[in-house]
């Protein structure tokens, strides 16, 4: 049975989605060498013109997925911010797209320092996420425990572990009926969101699944999301230790340092990221 | 007879005690083949007697006639029971499940008392916001929305001592709640106190039960972490057309403590109970 990790790429013209998805493969690679990894971009050939190609099995055109550009303001670091495009529809497709029996999906903003996901194949779940989340700054992770104050629980589609069953196509058909009814499900479960965003469409259709209530249709992915939030700064990558500078709660534009070892983090300063892949 | 649910109902100038029971009563009768009791001073609409195996005053005249407030008539279903087993419970709530299961639970006591109710997305409430009498006094944390009892000698005893604090409440406050006092008559209260003077928390209780529980939805347990007084200012409420009630979003399939009254009204449920023959 085919086994990969699938990235997803779709440059925006402020991030570069494809030079992230390209160090997150050499990641993969570094600690799941026997890993297949496959990519599906709307920049094949910025791709192929500008990097190594062959670190992907596969390189699937995404020119077709659906566009839908949410205006977002992204920070980089507490005190820079703008306003950028983001195109991030067509998550849900990964089902279809997948090259693979049994996917990996997961962000490019993702620093693998371990060999922990890789572990997830042959899961007896058809699908796995994450729901526990922590954040690595000194503030509290509760934003991430809802997708909003009364509503229902958070889940990140920022990895999804998936087999190719009846089970998950449901579960990935209904995430794009939600993303395309997004404005009556972001009404109807009071998130007040100004944006499509793929965390909510996924956690309301596991709650869906889960008939309305708390269950188990979906697993859990091993151990946490680990992360830090793009008011943050990565600051250094030295293998599989990474060194970040993490906002002071109450001291707006002040950091303390903070370093991890073995543990794979979640980036949301996409920026700051960037700037150590050179 | 053997077992059933007595429910003890006084309306007063704001609220239909009555309507809540027949309400009660009705969603039970939906999942359930269960004798109903009311005891009750007040008139019962023909329509709905059918609800109820008996209908029968409230004994030894109506302690609380001056009352708005009315408690002081609680220890007596006690002895107004005809059942072998018996479940009471507030008015103000919806039996939205089966419950032989909690029988079979309840046959291991004479009596028991719940101590761990849930929200309306089924998790533990972890607030004392409306039980700092409790926390402060070091009372038993019962709710007295629904317990369960034996006829029998330690029953007896208990309903006894009951009583007596029932009608010397405030001296009973002066001994065995020296931290924080009540306004007024609390059953919930005096039921804690009368455990703890009988020293039976252990045979009553048990913090590890997963089977009585109830959702309460008074507003500041919901662990929201910005609340209002009034959760239905909160949270939508509706009926489908099964009668299967959704609060938030979340599918109700326990024991719901509706806490407002206007609850009934504002979400038809009579008229939604009647609709569909039950």
């Amino acid at each position: 049975m085919s086994k990969g990790f699938l990235l997803i790429a779709q440059n925006n013209g402020s991030n570069d989605y494809v030079k992230q998805a390209v160090y997150c493969a050499n990641r993969i690679k570094q600690f799941c060498p026997s890993a297949s990894v496959s990519i599906i971009t709307n920049s094949v050939r910025y791709l192929t013109d500008n990097f190594q190609q062959d670190i992907f099995e596969h390189v699937i055109d995404g020119i077709n997925l659906p566009k839908i550009v949410n205006n977002r303001i992204m920070f980089d670091g507490a005190l820079s911010n703008k306003t950028v495009q983001w195109n991030n529809v067509g998550r849900d497709l990964a089902y279809e797209l997948t090259p693979y029996e049994e996917t990996i999906l997961l962000d490019t903003d993702y620093i693998f320092c371990n060999n922990l996901l890789e572990k997830c194949f042959n899961s007896v779940d058809d699908i796995l996420m994450y729901k526990k989340s922590e954040y690595l700054g000194s503030t509290g992770t509760e934003e991430f425990d809802r997708c909003a104050d009364t509503s229902i629980d958070f889940y990140w589609a920022t990895i999804i572990y998936f087999k190719k069953t009846q089970k998950a196509k449901v579960f990935f058909n209904l995430v794009k009926h939600i993303r395309e009814n997004w404005i009556y499900y972001n009404n109807l479960y009071q998130i007040n969101s100004p944006n499509f965003r793929n965390d909510y469409a996924f956690s309301i259709a596991v709650h869906t699944m889960n008939s309305m209530s708390q269950g188990n249709y979906v697993g859990e992915l091993p151990g946490k999301m680990y992360y830090i939030k793009d008011q943050d700064f990565l600051e250094k990558i030295n293998d599989q230790i990474l060194t970040f500078l993490v906002g002071k709660k109450d001291h707006l534009g002040e950091y303390t340092i903070l370093t991890t070892q073995d543990l794979n983090v979640h980036v949301l300063n996409k920026s700051s990221l960037e700037r150590h892949i050179e | 007879m053997n077992k059933g649910i007595v429910l003890l109902a006084q309306n007063n100038d704001t609220d239909n005690y009555v309507e809540q029971s027949i309400a009660l009563a009705m969603s039970a009768k939906k999942f359930n083949d269960i004798s109903f009791t009311l005891i009750t001073n007040d008139k019962v609409p023909a329509k709905y007697t059918k609800y109820f195996d008996n209908i029968q005053p409230i004994s030894w005249g109506d302690m609380a006639e001056d009352k708005a407030w009315k408690i002081e008539n609680r220890w007596k279903v006690f002895h107004q029971s005809p059942y072998k087993e018996t479940i009471v419970m507030d008015t103000d709530m919806l039996i939205l499940k089966n419950i032989d299961y909690m029988w079979d639970f309840y046959s291991n006591y004479d009596l028991f008392f719940t101590t761990n109710p849930v929200t309306y997305r089924n998790e533990p409430i972890i607030s004392d916001y409306y039980r700092k009498m409790f926390t402060e006094n070091n009372l038993p944390n019962i709710y007295s929305a629904l317990y369960y009892f034996k006829r029998t000698e330690f029953t007896h005893n208990f309903f006894s001592y009951l009583e007596m604090v029932i009608k010397h409440f405030d001296q009973f406050q002066q001994d065995l709640c020296p931290n924080k006092k009540q306004d007024k008559l609390s059953l919930d209260v005096a039921i804690a106190m009368t455990i703890k003077l009988m020293g039976i928390e252990n045979q009553v209780t048990n913090k590890n039960n997963t089977v009585s529980k109830f959702v309460h939805m008074k507003s500041f347990i919901q662990n929201w972490k910005s609340s209002r007084a009034v959760w239905q200012n909160l949270v939508s409420s509706h009926f489908t057309n099964n009668l299967d009630l959704y609060i938030g979003n979340y599918k109700q399939t326990n024991i719901f403590h509706y806490t407002e009254k206007d609850f009934l009204k504002n979400a038809n449920v009579i008229e939604q109970l009647e609709t569909h023959n039950v």
